[in-house]
């Protein structure tokens, strides 16, 4: 960990000493707790994992979990717990609290005469064919709606001004309500914030104590309703995640564990508790950007300048893309679909965070036939209870993995290599036959083992679907992108869904069962601020737009942690897009400073960018700014490290001769060696088919591909774009 | 099953799961060419609304994918579309690059607005498919849009089925024929090449799609997508009680209500709806050419019979529908069809209320469509003109075991568009867009709200203003006692407004839109307690609070 993020970068609540561990860098301790399980790494500061665990998550009370995880590891790894430099912590606390609906009584404040935005959303059906179709209901209810008599016109100018007697006697009105947090949302705030402010002003003349959240801080942009189901997301976890946070301290402060506590981004970046806190919306996908980070971080250390990430677990599979050894970043995105990964059956958030997609393909995906007579995989997944049926535990209906063992992917029997989170399960093909035998073989009148090959094919087209779309709409050509596989059941199918991508390479990372923990220690402070202003190109008030940028640069030091003098890498980048459309396109911009020639600068880069996305520009049409973003960093994204390859190599490397199970490809099984990992040599390149187990996951190597591992550790594998 | 729908003796050399894979790929590549077009339009009601589909068609011209975001009107009308084309081109014509459109209302999608587009997808000389798309374009020039013309030539510019390119080279005159007769040539053209470019990454995608499982095998499992999605609806058609029910639901149209006469028969193959005995065309642009009606009935009946099923000409094809020959529904060439929609959305409810009886559980009350639709046309300083067409969506009706949900786009599917970007480009000021509490149809489930948009002229010079809608003679039917929901009601300054009117909105003057409510499903007095006390309590909204 270079020192300059060690010392400033977060933590300004914790300020305690690390011990200096004599001779080493600082330790991180990296805790990220998911829907099943929480892993937790210890890494020293060069990004070397020196340890890990996985635990499971307690899902009531998510941090004593997690501590446990981490005085486990610092004991089985003789570490004290004071010289411990950092924590880092990616938590599901934020998107738990929005889905479970367990979040603060939250009250929202509009422009008379738009309470009832927030519920009436943009009107449209995210299924056209479902006349009973469910809609997700607003997260306050009508009651605690409440106007302000106000108003500001388009261009951000004060029509009307709130009354501060009407908004104190609110106040007075909130607390009779017991609303905790409030969220205030008003017209074309983004272009001014004044009338928020003097709302939030008058809240609290008025009596009122608890959070009250800013659209014009949250969330800056244009369109009310995407605007206000933001703050309002916001204000509703803000209470949960202050009470969160403050336990996770105290726990650590038990434990007398040191160093400074970060909090992970949706952007892939390091917050501080008290920015955590104050926008907790920023971590609702930080889970997901944990493991892009690190498919960003070993895409980098491997030279590859774009890549495809791809994290399958037990109920989901994650695609994202990875460009230049850093994620794609999107600017909204849903929670808590409704009908499962169904777009616009969720709640909207504007709001920075990896650009990922997301579909419900995992190992506990179900496979069922449908009134078509075709067979159907996931989104309902059988979990970790019952689990799948060749668990034992009761499931009986036929997932990912029970189709997996029957193809002779995963291996029966004991632990190492299920390629299943856990690794000490047993895997019962007995259980998984009978389940795919009755639930798909016998209602098409097919083999278990036909059936089953068509339960790993649709999964994998499923995914292959997922990541094709991903990346055709951001300007990549999928064929080109190489893949970077983690997740329990990611390395069971990245051969198989590089080959349906024409994908060249797929790498998997030394320990990529715990691969998203890891990429929180190799992560830099990152803060990424936002401001509408609509202007046409020629328009731009230069010296206006480096003041809006300065501004825009204090905030994001602040909420760093940092002082004004720091050293960062600040990018501005513009969302733009021709007058009359409707949507924009992100362009990258160099300065401040700027002068009068940086319009043509900016019009000539908007071009290039349009013709990225679209495969054309309109020349002679006027561009317009929307949005201008600046992301500030400090540090470096880190290449992930493996023991392995900083020790000497092992004794007994020998590639002895490994077993051999029948596997299916395509429509027939053929005997293929069965590798455990630590025993490649690292010099060795070696023909597929074949499988490569470890301790957490399984390596399945199509045939026609060659395999091997490179100077990191990474197994590599060669599609050569053609292999299966 | 009989021996001969074995799926496996049908599917023929296919492994399990190609059928699957292809159909997958199909449907993202829908998606992908939809969100193309999404993100670089210029008509707001393509961007915002979302008013389009893409479809992809076998060599036969039979549909085997749409984009998930897609109208039912377009998605009823596309494969009729491509009929015409392939009529006046035939297929063995078609060469790369080519590509051809119309907006011909009863060729097309029923009115001038919509503009539809189709390219071949094309092996060498060997014909794969087509792909086409429809949108609704920013302007065909015309009177401003209305419900008030009397024939298709006060609509606009009427383009017969056309070739815009040839092998790629566009079509100089026809370029000039378009852009000499709209109001905002730029961006029409624009909207254009965006549908081209559309066109061509799909086809392409199509293609090597097709090339990696073989032209022949691809052709199989297109045919497959067909006849498994016929037999999956003819199934539940079997399911369904046999008989023949009727319905009868009025149009406020203009002097007098008009009858809308519907006849459903259940056979256990198929569904037959006829609409003899329905009103007869009118001098006015709310008649509903063939098309839309087709579209307009298909779809209720594909969300009861198969709502799951990707949409495919395999679905719709156990459904016939028959309008007799001048009837408002089956106008003869050249009547004014301008604001078709006002009738045509009608058919929805005709068809579910006739359902109810022999398929309870399966239909919703009637909902308060069509949902209000103002055309907005003025100047936002001199010499720049704007025109914006807004819609504001009303209640749905309640199902058996659901309210009905407030003001969501019905039977269509297009999303409102955001007041502060209205407001950005145009001079209206809204000053109220919320839920019109006690609109819904009470019930044992209680009918959506519509909702209440105002909005002001906040510019100096007048607007002139379209509006577009009906449902102001009565409420949108309730069900099995559900009570109706409230009309729709329009008024500028408080002084009422007719449902289809054309007027200058002086600057300071204010528009108000009373969306209608949807109807109830059940006696109201069988409301269960905690959904009664919830409304009560203002959690919901109480059929009774205004």
């Amino acid at each position: 960990m270079n020192s300059g993020m060690s010392s400033g970068a977060s933590g300004s609540q914790r300020r305690r000493e690390p011990e200096r561990v004599e001779g080493s860098a600082p330790l991180s301790v990296c805790v990220d707790i998911g829907g099943t399980f929480t892993d937790v790494v210890l890494m020293n500061g060069r990004g070397v994992v020196l340890a890990s665990e996985k635990v499971f998550t307690t899902s009531g009370d998510l941090s004593s979990g997690a501590i446990a995880g981490v005085r486990r590891l610092l004991q089985g790894s003789g570490v004290a717990p004071a010289a411990v430099g950092e924590v880092v912590h990616a938590t599901t606390q934020t998107s738990n609290t929005v889905i479970e609906r367990t979040g603060a009584r939250t009250a929202l404040v509009t422009t008379a005469g738009f309470r009832d935005i927030l519920e009436l959303g943009r009107e449209s059906r995210y299924d056209v064919y479902d006349l009973f179709i469910e809609l997700p209901a607003p997260l306050v209810a009508r009651r605690l709606r409440f106007e302000v008599d106000e108003r500001l016109g388009a261009d951000g100018r004060v029509a009307r001004s709130p009354d501060p007697g009407r908004v104190r006697e609110l106040a007075r009105h909130l607390a009779a309500e017991e609303v905790e947090a409030v969220a205030v949302c008003l017209l074309h705030a983004y272009r001014n914030p004044v009338h928020e402010r003097a709302v939030r002003a008058a809240l609290r003349e008025g009596g009122f104590a608890g959070p009250v959240v800013l659209s014009s801080d949250v969330c800056p942009e244009i369109r009310e309703y995407e605007r206000t189901a933001t703050t309002v997301a916001n204000a509703y976890v803000h209470p949960r995640i202050a009470a969160y946070l403050r336990t996770f301290e105290r726990r650590l402060d038990e434990e007398g564990i040191g160093g400074s506590l970060s909090l992970f981004s949706s952007y892939g970046g390091r917050l501080t508790p008290a920015a955590a806190e104050r926008r907790p919306i920023e971590m609702l996908e930080c889970g997901a950007a944990a493991g892009v980070l690190t498919a960003a971080a070993t895409a980098k250390q491997v030279g590859w300048p774009r890549a495809l990430s791809f994290d399958m677990g037990g109920t989901t599979a994650k695609a994202a893309i990875v460009h230049d050894g850093r994620p794609r970043l999107a600017r909204s995105y849903e929670v808590a679909r409704l009908a499962r990964f169904m777009p616009g059956s969720g709640l909207p958030v504007t709001a920075s965070a990896v650009d990922l997609i997301e579909s419900g393909a995992g190992g506990g995906s179900i496979a069922a036939v449908d009134a078509l007579g075709l067979v159907t995989v996931g989104p309902q997944s059988a979990g970790s209870e019952p689990g799948p049926a060749c668990y034992g535990r009761g499931g009986r209906r036929p997932t990912v993995a029970d189709a997996d063992l029957v193809l002779g992917y995963l291996g029966a029997g004991a632990g190492a290599g299920a390629g299943t989170e856990k690794s000490d399960l047993r895997l019962d093909p007995d259980l998984a036959r009978e389940a795919i035998e009755r639930e798909i073989a016998a209602p098409l009148g097919r083999s278990v083992e036909d059936a089953a090959m068509a339960i790993h094919d649709i999964v994998v087209e499923q995914m292959a679907r997922a990541a094709r779309l991903h990346a055709v709409a951001r300007g990549e050509d999928p064929r080109r992108l190489r893949i970077v596989a983690f997740g329990g059941a990611g390395p069971v199918h990245a051969a198989a869904l590089g080959w349906r991508l024409g994908s060249p390479e797929v790498l998997v990372m030394p320990g990529a069962g715990v691969g998203a923990a890891v990429g929180l220690g190799l992560a830099p402070a990152v803060c990424v601020v936002a401001r509408s202003r609509l202007c046409p190109v020629e328009e731009v008030d230069w010296p206006a737009a480096e003041s809006l940028i300065a501004e825009m640069r204090a905030e994001a030091l602040g909420d760093m942690g940092l002082p004004a003098a720091a050293a960062v890498e600040a990018s501005v980048s513009v969302d733009m897009r021709y007058r009359g459309q409707g949507y924009e396109v992100n362009v990258p911009f160099r300065g401040p400073p700027w002068g009068p020639e940086s319009g043509e600068a900016l019009d000539t880069a908007f071009a290039a960018a349009y013709r990225e996305h679209y495969g054309r520009d309109n020349p002679g049409a006027t561009a317009e700014i929307v949005s201008w973003r600046l992301e500030l960093r400090q540090g470096t994204l880190q290449a992930p490290r493996s023991p392995a390859a900083e020790a000497e190599p092992s004794a007994g490397r020998d590639g002895a001769t490994p077993v051999v199970r029948p596997v299916r490809f395509d429509d027939q099984f053929v005997d293929v060696p069965v590798f455990r990992r630590e025993s490649l040599s690292p010099e060795a390149r070696l023909p597929g088919p074949a499988l490569v187990v470890e301790r957490q996951t399984t390596t399945v190597v199509t045939p026609g591909a060659r395999f091997g591992l490179d100077a990191f550790g990474n197994l590599r594998i060669d599609l050569d774009g053609e292999g299966r | 099953m009989t021996a001969t729908d074995n799926p496996e003796t049908k599917a023929g050399g296919f492994l399990p799961g190609d059928i699957e894979v292809v159909w997958s790929r199909l449907l993202s590549i829908m998606d992908e060419a939809a969100a193309t077009m999404i993100r670089t339009a210029y008509s707001i009601t393509i961007r915002e609304s979302k008013d389009l589909a893409v479809v992809v068609f076998d060599r036969h011209g039979r549909a085997l994918a749409e984009s998930a975001i897609a109208s039912p009107s377009f998605i009823g009308t596309l494969p009729r579309t491509l009929d015409a084309f392939l009529a006046e081109y035939p297929a063995a014509d078609w060469r790369e690059g080519d590509l051809v459109i119309t907006n011909d209302p009863w060729i097309g999608s029923g009115h001038l607005q919509d503009i539809t587009m189709a390219a071949p997808i094309l092996a060498g000389r060997a014909l794969v498919g087509f792909v086409a798309i429809s949108a609704h374009g920013p302007d065909i020039g015309g009177a401003l849009y209305s419900a008030l013309s009397r024939e298709i030539f006060e609509e606009g510019l009427r383009i017969p089925v056309t070739r815009y390119a040839r092998r790629g080279r566009r079509d100089p005159l026809v370029k000039r024929f378009i852009t000499s007769n709209v109001r905002v040539p730029d961006k029409v053209i624009g909207d254009l090449e965006g549908m081209a470019a559309c066109c061509r990454r799909a086809s392409r995608q199509v293609l090597e799609l097709a090339g990696e499982y073989g032209e022949e095998r691809y052709e199989g499992i297109a045919g497959e997508i067909v006849t498994r999605s016929t037999r999956a609806v003819r199934a539940a058609i079997e399911a369904a009680p046999r008989g023949t029910w009727t319905s009868e639901v009025t149009a406020a149209g203009f002097d007098e209500e008009l009858a809308i006469r519907c006849r459903v028969t259940l056979d256990g193959e198929g569904v037959a709806v006829d609409y003899e005995g329905t009103a007869p065309a009118q001098p006015l642009g709310i008649n509903v050419p063939y098309c839309y009606t087709y579209a307009h009935t298909v779809y209720p009946l594909k969300c009861v019979f198969g709502p799951a099923i990707p949409n495919n000409h395999g679905t719709a094809a156990p459904f016939t529908v028959a309008a007799p020959e001048g009837s408002i529904l089956n106008p003869a060439f050249p009547a004014a069809v301008s604001a078709r929609h006002l009738t045509g959305q009608f058919l929805s409810a005709a068809v579910l209320l006739a359902l109810a009886e022999a398929l309870p559980e399966r239909v919703i009350a009637e909902s308060g469509v069509p949902r209000p639709q103002v055309v907005f046309s003025g100047a936002t300083a001199p010499g720049a003109r704007f025109v914006e067409h807004i819609f504001v969506s009303s209640g749905v009706g309640a199902g058996h075991g659901n309210d009905g949900p407030h003001a969501l786009c019905y039977p269509t599917n297009t999303s409102n568009t955001p007041v502060e970007i209205m407001e950005s480009l145009t001079p209206l000021v809204v000053e109220r867009k919320e839920i019109r509490a006690g609109s819904g149809g009470a019930g044992a489930r209680r009918g959506g709200c519509g909702q209440v948009f105002t909005v002001r002229n906040g510019g100096e010079t007048p607007i002139r203003l379209s509006v577009l809608a009906d449902l102001t003679h009565r409420g949108a039917r309730g069900l099995a006692g559900g009570e109706a929901g409230a009309p729709a009601a329009f008024a500028v300054d408080g002084r009422p407004i007719a449902d289809k009117a054309v007027l200058d909105l002086p600057p300071g003057s204010v528009l108000r839109i009373d969306a209608a409510g949807g109807g109830g499903f059940g006696p109201p007095a069988e409301r269960p307690t905690p959904l009664a006390r919830a409304d009560r309590q203002g959690e919901r909204l109480p059929g009774g609070e205004s």
